[in-house]
């Protein structure tokens, strides 16, 4: 089952309809019980890296989380991918990320874009060396909303799935085992998401089979 | 600007909606708000004809900052996988952050820039800057105005609330040309020229939009918004909601096998049960009311299409009778001519319609076209009319109904019981199409039906009718219909009697197979098929295929089908085969239908099981119909009213 971290804030509706306009059902994971019986653990998030990261904290679930990935599913969206790295250039605080993946967030140089937020549709480009060719194969053939001021960046260019087609600066999805990452709203992106979302949910069933 | 590594990107092409009263409405100049349609079935259909954007705001019309709808706004975002933005009384952080959490993409803020401006900092800082959207309202650069046009902003210029809005964190900013709004005069391209170099934030330009001006405007630093250009069909204000379709390569379709069936589907009754017979000739049953298979081996129905085949043929002949009647049409005009019209012809986006406007528009007739939106229409039958429209040149007038009273209708007719649930649509229709006829002196309401192909829907399947309609409104609403164009008994006589309006079906005359119209419409004019007869409307596509299967045991596809074999577009072997296969109806559908109606899951439950009841139950003119029998045999046999009108009404 898949279930969809709800930590009070963001985007957990949204991420919600788009599985139920697929028939797809899924689960709150709240706290460390709800993990129970959940095959793939989704990460939302809007807002600021530091508030997010606190209340992951405070409930116990870094650990958890990062343990969980070990064996299971865990895909981090937009905020949610970037906590999976180990820290961000974002907030006052400097709290640590979740540390799956190695790497830190930084905010988008003006020099990368010509307009800072990034806000809009993309294309995306396959990083060279990339290894999940299901996934990048939905990826390419769609376009994918953004939006964001931050962006992750990998320590090593092998956790590098894809980038925005206009910049290669612009990480769009990010990988490690069995954890991925998007930069980008699969939930409102259209038909993009849903055929991304149908990939995780049948990825999903295949491990209950 | 150097910037490394960037391949140029176009920005967003943004639909602006504005809310008034839980009804979507477009204003001129900030003001004098025209209705538009359902705020849910527009926002579900951008979402599907996949706009870039939707910007919602709600509008004042008193001082007044305008409520809040947190209900209405979380069905809009469950319809949308389209990223979403909001605005209209978004004061604290709190309100901005519930509607994050609804599921909206960012906030819309104007008046909070300049009267709480440490709030906005707030919000910014809470939900990060990419969720906030500064819209600067302004007259000229050096005027600005807030609360909704209202309030003059003293002292400010648009340079310095560039600057402010920079500064409190926002993440765009929307320049929103009051002068322009609902003009369609071209954007404002002086000031956003002018506002590009003074910041680095994206820009969103509104006002005075049209789809010629997209590209003036739209580089890889400013998005455009509009809502006239896609709320309009002309300059008229007609309804009709559009968007251009995107030429992104490498967006393909997804491929319909790659995703799962969705749910809810639903099995027809066996084509055939024990003590069960079937006409030998279609696949008409004797469960079909008005059958007559306890008497005969082929049933009323064929008898009945035997009779229109000879009254009307097709062929040569067919061909030659149309091109008289075209000609009939054009004749009425001349230095007498009451109206620069031919004829009235409904169009709904279908293929049937669709077809017809072309056969009439090639012999060089003039229709105008009406269109009734009864606010549950799909994309694609707003898109076909769109398209089929501006390839055909004709003028379109559309008349949308009150989302809220024809929901309330809605909802009364399943608490009645009745089968009849879409007779309200059938019949506004109707009326609407007399009335146009009636203010523009036409005489001639053209109908895209065809018995070839659709056959004659039984009585005791659909009955309809002005009375029927108010009846069943007054006695499960409680209230009097008061937007609803319904067909009088009275009105129906003074327009057929009085103005002498006919109702005439060309494609009676014409070797008319759907599936070579289909093929021409989609290669002519970029029409899209829809999937199934009557798909083209959400609720239609409730009614025929969740609704009636599964409630009454009706599948109107035995009556399509049956005409198809008559007529020998299709073999008795391959329709019966078609009719066994299962009827699909999504869950996310029926949900969107709870949803509209304000249904819980257990009150539509409720009324799906409600005891069986007809419209005998109810006020109809049915008996004065039967009495008045030989003056509609008259006005049949003088082309005022259609044959099937004088068989199922007139008729014991």
């Amino acid at each position: 089952m898949i279930g969809i971290l709800s930590l009070g804030s963001g985007n957990v509706a949204s991420i919600r309809n788009m599985f139920d306009r697929l028939d797809v059902q899924t689960a709150s994971v709240r706290e460390k019980d709800d993990l129970t019986g959940i095959t793939t653990l989704l990460i939302p998030g809007v807002g600021a890296f530091d508030e997010t990261a606190s209340v992951i904290a405070q409930r116990g679930l870094s650990s958890v989380i990062k343990k969980f990935s070990r064996h299971s599913y865990v895909v981090g969206i937009c905020l949610g991918m970037q906590l999976l790295l180990d820290e961000s250039e974002e907030g006052s605080r400097r709290l640590p990320g979740l540390g799956i993946i190695p790497g830190v967030v930084k905010r988008i140089d003006e020099k990368w874009l010509p307009r800072v937020p990034n806000v809009g549709w993309d294309e995306i480009t396959s990083a060279e060396d990339q290894t999940n060719d299901e996934l990048t194969a939905i990826l390419t053939r769609n376009r994918f909303y953004f939006s964001h001021s931050y962006v992750a960046s990998p320590s090593s260019a092998k956790n590098v799935i894809a980038h925005a087609s206009s910049s290669q600066k612009v990480i769009a999805s990010i990988q490690s085992g069995k954890t991925l990452g998007f930069q980008f709203h699969p939930e409102r992106s259209q038909r993009g998401g849903m055929e991304l979302f149908d990939w995780l949910a049948r990825r999903d069933e295949n491990v209950n089979r | 600007m150097l910037i490394d590594d960037y391949s140029q990107k176009k920005q967003r092409t943004i639909v602006a909606l504005q809310l008034l009263n839980s009804r979507l409405v477009k204003t001129t100049k900030f003001k004098s708000p025209v209705y538009v349609g359902d705020p849910l079935n527009a926002v579900s259909i951008f979402s599907d004809l996949e706009a870039d954007e939707i910007l919602l705001s709600s509008i004042r019309l008193g001082r007044r900052a305008p409520p809040l709808d947190f209900d209405l706004l979380s069905l809009i975002s469950k319809v949308s996988s389209t990223p979403l933005g909001y605005g209209g009384g978004v004061l604290t952080v709190d309100n901005a952050k519930q509607l994050i959490d609804l599921g909206f993409e960012k906030v819309i803020l104007n008046s909070l820039l300049f009267d709480n401006p440490r709030e906005v900092e707030k919000i910014a800082t809470a939900l990060g800057s990419q969720a906030v959207v500064a819209s600067i309202d302004y007259f000229n650069f050096d005027t600005l105005v807030a609360n909704g046009g209202r309030k003059k902003l003293s002292g400010w210029n648009l340079d310095l609330a560039v600057d402010h809005v920079h500064n409190l964190g926002a993440g765009e900013i929307l320049l929103n040309s009051v002068e322009r709004d609902g003009s369609r005069s071209g954007f404002d391209l002086q000031v956003v020229q002018k506002i590009k170099d003074l910041t680095s934030r994206p820009l969103i330009a509104l006002g005075g939009g049209g789809r010629d001006d997209l590209d003036q405007v739209l580089d890889e630093h400013v998005s455009a918004a509009a809502g006239s250009m896609f709320a309009f069909f002309s300059n008229q204000k007609n309804v009709l909601l559009n968007y251009p379709s995107r030429g992104v390569a490498g967006s393909s379709q997804v491929r319909s096998d790659s995703l799962p069936a969705l749910g809810g589907v639903i099995r027809t009754p066996p084509a055939m049960r024990l003590g069960q017979s079937m006409c030998e000739r279609c696949l008409i049953n004797n469960d079909v009311p008005g059958s007559g298979l306890e008497l005969s081996s082929t049933c009323q129905y064929c008898e009945f299409h035997e009779e229109l085949n000879l009254k009307f043929p097709t062929g040569e002949m067919g061909e030659n009778l149309l091109d008289e009647f075209c000609k009939s049409l054009i004749d009425h005009k001349g230095p007498k001519r009451l109206s620069k019209y031919d004829c009235i012809l409904g169009v709904s986006g279908g293929v049937d319609s669709s077809i017809l406007l072309h056969e009439l528009t090639k012999r060089g007739v003039r229709p105008l076209c009406v269109h009734f939106d009864n606010t549950w229409n799909s994309p694609i039958a707003t898109e076909n009319i769109y398209k089929v429209m501006s390839a055909t040149g004709a003028d379109l007038i559309t008349y949308v109904a009150d989302n809220h009273e024809y929901d309330d209708l809605y909802k009364a007719f399943l608490q009645a019981g009745v089968e009849d649930i879409e007779a309200p649509t059938d019949i506004a229709f109707m009326g609407v199409l007399y009335r146009e006829a009636e203010r523009q002196k036409i005489k001639v309401i053209v109908e895209g039906h065809s018995f070839r192909t659709e056959g004659v829907s039984p009585l005791g399947w659909l009955y309809m009718g002005g009375a029927y309609i108010s009846s069943v409104y007054k006695r499960f609403a409680g209230k009097r219909l008061r937007h609803f164009p319904n067909l009088s008994l009275y009105k129906f006589l003074k327009w057929t009697l009085i103005s002498k309006i006919k109702r005439v079906r060309p494609l009676y005359w014409l070797d008319y197979d759907k599936r070579v119209a289909r093929t021409f419409l989609a290669k002519s004019f970029g029409w899209k098929w829809y999937g199934g007869h009557h798909l083209e409307n959400r609720f239609s596509a409730f009614y025929h295929s969740f609704f009636l299967p599964k409630r009454f045991g009706i599948d109107f596809r035995t009556i399509e089908l049956s005409a198809l074999v008559r007529t020998g577009l299709e073999s008795r072997g391959n329709a019966l085969l078609e009719l066994s296969a299962p009827r699909d109806f999504p869950r996310v559908s029926l949900a969107y239908v709870k949803n509209r109606l304000a249904l819980s899951d257990a009150e539509f439950d409720a009324l799906m099981n409600l005891p069986l009841n007809t419209y005998r139950s109810f006020r109809t003119y049915k008996p004065v119909f039967e009495f008045l029998r030989p003056l509609f045999l008259i006005l049949m046999n003088r082309g005022y009213v259609p044959e099937s009108f004088y068989r199922k009404f007139c008729l014991k």
